[in-house]
């Protein structure tokens, strides 16, 4: 057999022969040293090709698509927080400018409600009423709050008062040590 | 009819399963990039490119066959996307693409290297010079190239993906890995 030409040399490298052309083919490399170098040269191509670089964006890609495709709505619990945050503020703004528990305006309207039975006097009952069930809903919030930093304020004291006789004990046992390391 | 691991991701993501979505696109992303970047030769438009094909394949995804691969009908869809950007930037990438390498010129000489210049090469050398020669052939060879070895696939495959012939394809794998060994003798062997 001639020399086979670069393109039967080319496809043997790529394993892209019939099997009788590559048993030609090699049967043709035993004996021609030229053809053995250039086979080398071929597979060392074919190979390198063969171990791709794979690169990596800069961006991150899945992200921004899933923002573009999916865009993020507020979850249910920071809904919950939201709301209650804003009810919270309202009471307090409540609180603040109309001095519920004490408002004179409101218990004269209160009053004025009591003595009219008109559609009038309805409005002021109702709007009277809703406001004491807000002030009622601030109060449980406040005691809730007030609960709540006592008994966190209570924890912070005891884990003070527990670290100090640790810290004491520490003390001691790196005391002993070194009386330890210098007998 | 059985469906493959990336099948069963398509069916969930159909479902509205958007997570689903998330991993396939972990699975191709890049890949998929490093096609396109080597296609545009730039950072900003492919990461530009690759958001749209992901997109795209979301929007379409409703219209795929699950008789055919997935890899190829994704290929195909991001191909043409590809194609799009560089027919319509068509004075960028041509400023690019290496006019100067006489690749008729190059191919016709039957002229090897008789030396051990090749083999002198360390491994990992030789696939950086390699994949940096790549970058520098025409764009008709680069694209074959890049379908075949970057993303494995086979030549009935690119065939489907690029609507060329198989026999041409196999023509132009040959004559572009011809041009790679032209620009590594030319360009990227050490100095003996």
């Amino acid at each position: 057999m001639d020399c086979p030409n670069h393109k039967l040399l080319n496809d043997y490298t790529g394993d892209e022969l019939n099997p009788v052309e590559r048993m030609m083919v090699r049967e043709h490399l035993v004996r021609c040293q030229e053809c053995r170098s250039k086979i080398n040269e071929l597979k060392l191509i074919e190979n390198a090709l063969r171990d791709p670089i794979i690169l990596e964006p800069s961006v991150n890609i899945e992200k921004n698509v899933m923002k573009l495709l999916f865009p993020q709505t507020p979850s249910r619990i920071s809904l919950i927080v939201l709301l209650s945050l804003s009810f919270a503020l309202f009471i307090a703004l409540l609180f603040v400018f109309f001095d519920i528990s004490n408002n004179g305006v409101l218990n004269a309207l209160q009053f004025s409600g009591f003595q009219t039975t008109s559609f009038l006097g309805t409005l002021i009952r109702m709007m009277t009423g809703s406001f004491k069930v807000i002030y009622a809903f601030y109060k449980i919030f406040d005691a809730f709050t007030r609960v709540l930093t006592f008994g966190l304020m209570s924890i912070e004291m005891l884990l003070l008062i527990l670290s100090i006789p640790g810290l004491i004990g520490v003390r001691l046992i790196l005391r002993r040590r070194d009386a330890w390391h210098a007998e | 009819m059985m469906l493959d691991d990336e099948q069963k991701l398509i069916k969930a993501v159909l479902a509205g399963d958007s997570k689903s979505f998330e991993r396939l696109m972990k699975v191709y992303s890049r890949k998929i990039y490093s096609f396109v970047y080597r296609m545009v030769r730039d950072e900003e438009v492919a990461s530009e490119l690759v958001q749209d094909f992901f997109v795209k394949i979301y929007t379409v995804l409703h219209k795929y066959n699950f008789t055919y691969k997935f890899s190829t009908w994704a290929y195909r869809i991001c191909y043409n996307l590809v194609i799009d950007y560089v027919r319509k930037n068509q004075v960028h990438i041509d400023s690019l693409d290496d006019d100067h390498i006489t690749h008729k010129t190059l191919l016709e000489s039957n002229h090897f290297v008789d030396d051990k210049g090749f083999e002198t090469l360390e491994k990992s050398e030789m696939r950086e010079l390699i994949w940096s020669s790549v970058d520098k052939i025409p764009l008709k060879f680069r694209e074959l190239i890049l379908l075949r070895y970057l993303d494995g696939l086979k030549y009935e495959e690119i065939a489907d993906i690029t609507d060329l012939p198989v026999g041409t394809i196999k023509n132009r794998i040959f004559k572009a890995k011809e041009l790679l060994r032209e620009e590594i003798k030319i360009h990227g062997l050490p100095e003996s």
